[in-house]
């Protein structure tokens, strides 16, 4: 009888702890140091590669046709997305319900500027140009959910400081 | 939705960072309820009204327009 008792603390106990953990997208929060560097990283290694021409030797294929593809720019293309979704789904310290509803709403804010920036391009950027475009924006939905999130999160804090 | 957490918190003697703590919440979210600018869920009402020992309409009520 006492055992069934205390079997049934700990289910109640294991549904509240759940029930804590809402945001199970979310990535330990030493991702947000390790993707900054590797945003870095690749970010220049990617411009390093489209403005200069810099392509790691011997790290490409040949295809069939024996036609010779560089993946320099593949991987820094890669390595800078990943590095902004792991900047984006870094836990926060202080993670709570707060800090959750500024997630949403920086989201949706990155969604419309992005395709607000979208539909205006859209119409003065022709051809190759655009897809152009179409490559930066790739970035743009992150980087702007980004900028958006952390300076809610300062205004926040100074609020906090501006009361004390 | 109105609160009187400021009243219940100096009624308890507790800062904003006590209560945040024992709610498991940051100060920012206790401030920024405290100045009507977030509306808590419904568990984290529950759970600091369990700290003052008050039923939660008492903290929190509804207020025109909601």
């Amino acid at each position: 009888m006492h055992t069934l008792h205390n079997e049934i603390i700990t289910l109640h106990l294991v549904k509240l702890k759940r029930h804590n953990m809402k945001n199970k997208f979310l990535l330990p929060e030493k991702f947000r140091q390790i993707g900054w560097v590797t945003f870095f990283l690749f970010f220049v290694l990617g411009i390093a590669t489209e403005y200069s021409g810099f392509n790691i030797p011997g790290f490409y294929f040949v295809n069939a046709e024996s036609i010779k593809y560089d993946l320099t720019n593949e991987l820094a293309f890669a390595g800078t997305i990943i590095g902004l979704l792991m900047i984006a789904f870094a836990r926060h310290i202080n993670e709570d319900e707060l800090i959750s509803k500024v997630r949403l709403e920086s989201w949706q804010w990155a969604v419309i500027i992005n395709y607000a920036i979208l539909l205006i391009l859209n119409f003065t950027f022709y051809d190759f140009g655009f897809l152009f475009v179409i490559i930066y924006n790739v970035f743009t939905l992150l980087l702007v959910y980004i900028i958006r999130f952390y300076y809610s999160l300062y205004l926040l804090t100074k609020n906090l400081i501006d009361e004390d | 939705m109105k609160n009187s957490l400021r009243v219940q918190r100096a009624i308890k003697n507790i800062t904003q960072a006590e209560l945040a703590d024992l709610v498991k919440v940051s100060r920012q979210t206790i401030n920024t309820m405290e100045s009507g600018k977030y509306i808590p869920s419904t568990v984290l009402a529950l759970k600091i009204a369990a700290v003052f020992e008050i039923p939660v309409e008492q903290v929190f009520e509804l207020e025109e327009g909601d």
